[in-house]
């Protein structure tokens, strides 16, 4: 022990010469804050664009869909009433197809027409082949080739085996049989005897000839429109005859389609202790943050009781590892740009960390002890494709119904901020975080009918997400839940 | 980059420029602001403080000078504005303090307990106590700075030194029994 008598003034100047201390990293985090503040200003509004410009683009999105969907879906009872309204127009149809059937036998005598028949037949032949109309493309061939009538019979058998068997149907049938059996006449007629009324038939037909472009293009919309007319009957047919089927389905099969716009609160944290950034931070707390994840949903009724349903959302997922203090330390890392798994960005490259838990067995300055503890906030932004199954428990009013299935995630940004008293520093990004990561989906679902196309639907979801970090230290099981409610419209 | 090309760009509110100054300056001058403040928090609000000054006024260093005094007075201008509005009521005339050898019996002190002893000394002795004896002001100067007589600083020096002997013996003593 030397002792020795010295000044004051000296003990203190040789004392504190060589002296240094380094901030926190709060007091950078703070003026960089302040130099900031317009910026941060003026990010915020960009934020709220986008949200709206979302909003927007789904009300657009919907109200594009809603007169779609919605329109095609009005059309059938119009169909309804066109069909009521041709039936009358069918027998007309068929009449004016009677006589025109009869010219047609008289014209194909005349040999000066009968190449103009032959073609405006092979237009008719064109025009009724590209439809699926049987009936109508085997009178075509009757009309231009005088078959006899093994074919027409044939045709016959092919729409009594079609399912036109309602009493539309039957009286749609009845009209062509009575068609083909006239045209089995005038064919026969033709063939066995000249008539002296055929004759005069021809005669009078003859002196049409002129007219008879014309009458051949009446012709061709006459059959166009009995042609869409009988499909418009086999459609309400079919469909009348499925509604039957599958009465106990009700409106499902209508409407198995729907497209759900929703929002959710999620909540992200993990299950065991564990750190997806270093070991040191295994045991400390973690506080998860509650995000926004929002998106659309499209689900397809497999039928009344089962959905499959995909889609896509944004979500963000973060947490907080608390009781963490930061500190500059150019030593401590000297040219190494990462710590654990964070790399740091160019402002924060002597960042380092302590879990306050360690400092007891680190010697550091006291100052460290003095200074405020931070937490290392974790922040991940995924696109989320859903597929998912979702089973109908209850299906009345209010539903109630289970859901299962897996997520893919693709990575969009992933920040790591510091954090202390609520301001946030950006310092750079996680290694260790897969571009593509899966999660497994488990959820009940509650909706309410509003009308037979409109739900509200309430999800509270659980999803595990089984590889989205590597190399975590501890116990790492992260996982998020959101409750996600949102309007489907169904079509 | 030269500290030339580095103050031109912080002149331009470049955010990497300014970073980069800050981890050049910042343990520097946050040392000065832990002997002006009273704490560790007070000496981090002060560096906050005089690194906006240093950003806001950056265009108006002329060059003249080095840039680190220029950064080192406006840090102590930045503490000085805290604390010289804060009142010290002085019981003792401050004009009767006799200033002789103040001398303390010396081992190595621990750099802590200096640094701590500066900071608990009342703000006006404290501010002076480290313009004249740690940063070379004199006492013309730090009676132009915070505002009062030659005397008044004279006598607020023989003051802090007088406190600062005091608290050395106290520790002296307790180091010795504890050690012994």
């Amino acid at each position: 022990m030397k002792n020795e008598k010295k000044h004051i003034d000296r003990l203190y100047q040789e004392g504190l010469k060589n002296f240094e201390a380094t901030p926190n990293l709060s007091v950078w985090e703070n003026i960089s804050e302040q130099l900031l503040t317009n910026k941060k200003q003026r990010k915020v509004i960009p934020l709220w664009i986008k949200l709206s410009a979302i909003a927007a683009g789904l009300l657009l999105l919907f109200t594009l869909g809603n007169k779609l969907f919605f329109q095609d879906h009005n059309s059938t009872p119009k169909a309804n009433e066109t069909i009521v309204g041709t039936e009358p127009q069918n027998k007309q149809g068929a009449n004016e197809l009677d006589s025109s059937l009869g010219s047609n036998t008289v014209d194909s005598n005349n040999s000066t027409n009968k190449e103009n028949l032959a073609n405006e037949g092979s237009n008719l032949k064109e025009a009724k082949d590209s439809s699926k109309g049987v009936t109508i493309g085997s009178k075509n061939t009757i009309i231009n080739k005088n078959e006899p009538i093994v074919t027409k019979n044939n045709s016959k058998s092919t729409l009594n085996d079609s399912k036109l068997i309602t009493s539309t149907k039957k009286e749609l049938t009845n009209e062509l049989t009575k068609q083909e059996l006239t045209n089995t006449v005038a064919s026969n007629s033709k063939r066995n005897k000249t008539d002296e009324s055929q004759k005069n038939n021809i005669s009078e037909e003859l002196l049409k000839a002129t007219d008879i472009n014309t009458t051949v293009a009446k012709k061709n919309e006459v059959s166009n429109i009995k042609k869409t007319s009988i499909e418009d009957a086999i459609a309400k047919n079919n469909k009348a005859k499925e509604a039957e089927d599958d009465l106990d389905v009700g409106d499902e099969v209508t409407n198995r389609w729907s497209v759900t716009p929703n929002i959710a609160p999620v909540y992200f944290n993990t299950l065991g202790e564990g750190s997806s950034i270093h070991n040191q931070f295994v045991n400390n707390t973690k506080t998860g943050n509650i995000n926004i994840s929002y998106g659309v949903s499209t689900s397809y009724a497999v039928n009344n009781k089962l959905q499959i349903r995909t889609g896509i959302h944004k979500v963000t997922l973060g947490y907080r590892t608390n009781e963490v203090i930061a500190f500059n330390n150019i030593q401590a890392r000297s040219g190494n740009n990462s710590y654990g798994n964070i790399k740091f960005n160019n402002t924060s490259n002597d960042v380092s960390f302590l879990s306050v838990s360690q400092m007891e067995t680190t010697s550091m300055s006291r100052f460290l002890l003095d200074s405020p503890t931070t937490s290392i906030s974790q922040e991940l932004d995924l696109l989320e494709i859903p597929l998912e199954i979702q089973y109908k428990i209850i299906n009345t009013k209010l539903g109630i119904s289970a859901i299962g299935g897996f997520s893919a995630l693709f990575l969009n940004s992933n920040e790591i901020y510091s954090t202390l008293n609520g301001n946030s520093t950006l310092i750079g990004k996680a290694t260790n975080i897969n571009n593509l990561s899966y999660s497994a989906n488990l959820g009940f679902g509650f909706n309410y009918k509003l009308s037979n196309k409109l739900n509200l639907n309430l999800e509270p979801m659980f999803k595990y997400q089984l590889n989205t970090f590597r190399n975590t230290s501890g116990n790492f099981k992260p996982y998020f839940i959101g409750v996600y409610s949102g309007l489907s419209f169904r079509f | 980059m030269s500290l030339e090309q580095l103050i031109q760009k912080c002149k331009k509110n470049d955010t990497k420029a300014q970073s980069d100054l800050y981890k050049l300056f910042s343990s520097k001058l946050f040392t000065l602001c832990l002997k002006y403040s009273r704490n560790y928090a007070e000496a981090e609000d002060n560096l906050q403080d005089a690194f906006v000054t240093i950003f806001k006024k950056m265009s108006q260093y002329s060059g003249k000078g080095s840039l680190e005094g220029w950064l080192k007075r406006i840090t102590i201008n930045t503490a000085l504005q805290r604390y010289r509005a804060q009142k010290v009521f002085d019981i003792v005339n401050e004009e009767q303090i006799e200033d002789v050898h103040i001398e303390v019996e010396t081992e190595t002190v621990d750099l802590d307990f200096l640094l701590k002893s500066i900071q608990e000394l009342p703000d006006r002795y404290r501010l002076v106590f480290n313009l004249y004896v740690l940063d070379g002001y004199s006492h013309k100067e730090i009676s132009e700075m915070l505002e009062i007589t030659t005397g008044t600083t004279k006598s607020n020096l023989a003051r802090a030194r007088k406190v600062l002997k005091d608290k050395i013996e106290n520790y002296m003593a307790n180091f010795n029994s504890q050690s012994l």
